[in-house]
C-alpha cells in the first residue's frame, strides 16, 4: 500500500513539473539589433507661393533613402501681412486632397527648421495653412532639406 | 501492469507538449480601395487625389459626370485622366487617357505599392469651371 501510494506520489510530481513546462511558447523577438543608418539631408526645395485667407497649399517630394528631414518656414509676407504672423507649418504625406500631418507646429517665419525628423524612404508632403491669422493673402517660403 | 499505466500518463502529457509552430491564417486578405473623387476644375487646371496602394495591382477609373458649376445639364466633353506620383504641388503622370464622361470604365493601370495619385485635367475644352465625378478601384 505505501509503496503505491509512493507511486502515485511520483507520478503526480512528475505531472506537475510536465505541466508546468507546457508553458506558453510565445515567440520571443529575436535580439540581434540591425542598425539603420540616418541620412543627412542632401536635397533641398523651395516651395513658394501666395496662401490665401482661410487657405490650405502643400508640397510633395519623396525622399531616397532613411534619414533627416528639415522644414523651415523662410518667409512670410505681403501687404497688411505682418512677417511675425503665426501660420501652421507641417509634415506628412499625401492624403486624398490634403496632405496629412505627422508633425505640425504654428510658427513665424525664421531661419532655423521649425520641423525635423528622420523619416523611412517614402513620399511625404509640407503643409502651410492659415489658422485664422491672416487678413490678406500671405506670400510665402519653406525650404525642405531631405536625404 | 498498473505501473506501467502510471508511466503512461506522464508519457502522454510529454506528447501533448508538442511544437507550437504558429500557422499561418488561411483567410484570404486582399486590400482592395474604392474612391469617388469630386471636385471643381478650372479652365485650363488639374485636380488630384492621393492614395496608398498596398499590394500592386490593377486601378481602373470612370469619369462618370462632368457639369459646368451651377448647371445641371452633363458635359459631354473630354478631360485627361493619368496616375502617377505626388511631386511638389501636382501629381507627376505616368500614365494618361483622354476620356469622355460615361458609366463605364474608361483607364485602367497597374500601379506597385507606395503613395500614387490620380489627377485629371482640362484638354482645353472647358468653357468654364466645372463639377467633376470619378471613381476609381484598386484591387
Amino acid at each position: 500500500m505505501i509503496e503505491r501510494m509512493r507511486w502515485s506520489s511520483c507520478v503526480l510530481a512528475a505531472c506537475a513539473v510536465l505541466v508546468a513546462g507546457c508553458g506558453n511558447d510565445t515567440p520571443t523577438a529575436p535580439t540581434e539589433t540591425t542598425e539603420t543608418t540616418v541620412a543627412e539631408p542632401t536635397t533641398q526645395e523651395a516651395f513658394a507661393g501666395t496662401l490665401p485667407v482661410g487657405g490650405v497649399k502643400f508640397y510633395s517630394f519623396t525622399t531616397a533613402e532613411n534619414g533627416t528631414i528639415n522644414v523651415t518656414l523662410t518667409d512670410v509676407g505681403g501687404e497688411y501681412v505682418p512677417a511675425t504672423v503665426m501660420i501652421s507649418l507641417a509634415l506628412g504625406q499625401p492624403s486624398g486632397t490634403d496632405c496629412s500631418q505627422n508633425q505640425s507646429v504654428t510658427t513665424a517665419a525664421g531661419t532655423t527648421a521649425q520641423i525635423t525628423g528622420t523619416y523611412a524612404p517614402d513620399v511625404y508632403c509640407v503643409r502651410v495653412a492659415d489658422i485664422g491669422n491672416l487678413f490678406a493673402p500671405a506670400s510665402f517660403s519653406v525650404t525642405v532639406a531631405y536625404p | 501492469m498498473r505501473r506501467s499505466l502510471f508511466l503512461l500518463v506522464p508519457l502522454a502529457l510529454v506528447v501533448a507538449c508538442g511544437d507550437q509552430i504558429p500557422t499561418s491564417p488561411n483567410e484570404a486578405t486582399t486590400t482592395s480601395l474604392s474612391v469617388v473623387f469630386e471636385g471643381r476644375l478650372e479652365v485650363g487646371g488639374s485636380a488630384f487625389y492621393s492614395f496608398t496602394v498596398q499590394e500592386s495591382g490593377s486601378l481602373t477609373a470612370t469619369l462618370s459626370s462632368v457639369s459646368l458649376v451651377g448647371r445641371y445639364e452633363a458635359l459631354n466633353l473630354p478631360l485627361r485622366i493619368g496616375v502617377g506620383v505626388p511631386r511638389g504641388e501636382s501629381c507627376t503622370i505616368t500614365q494618361t487617357a483622354e476620356v469622355y464622361p460615361s458609366l463605364t470604365r474608361q483607364f485602367s493601370a497597374v500601379l506597385e505599392p507606395g503613395i500614387r495619385c490620380i489627377a485629371v485635367t482640362d484638354t482645353g475644352l472647358l468653357p468654364g469651371a466645372a463639377i467633376f465625378s470619378i471613381r476609381f478601384v484598386h484591387s
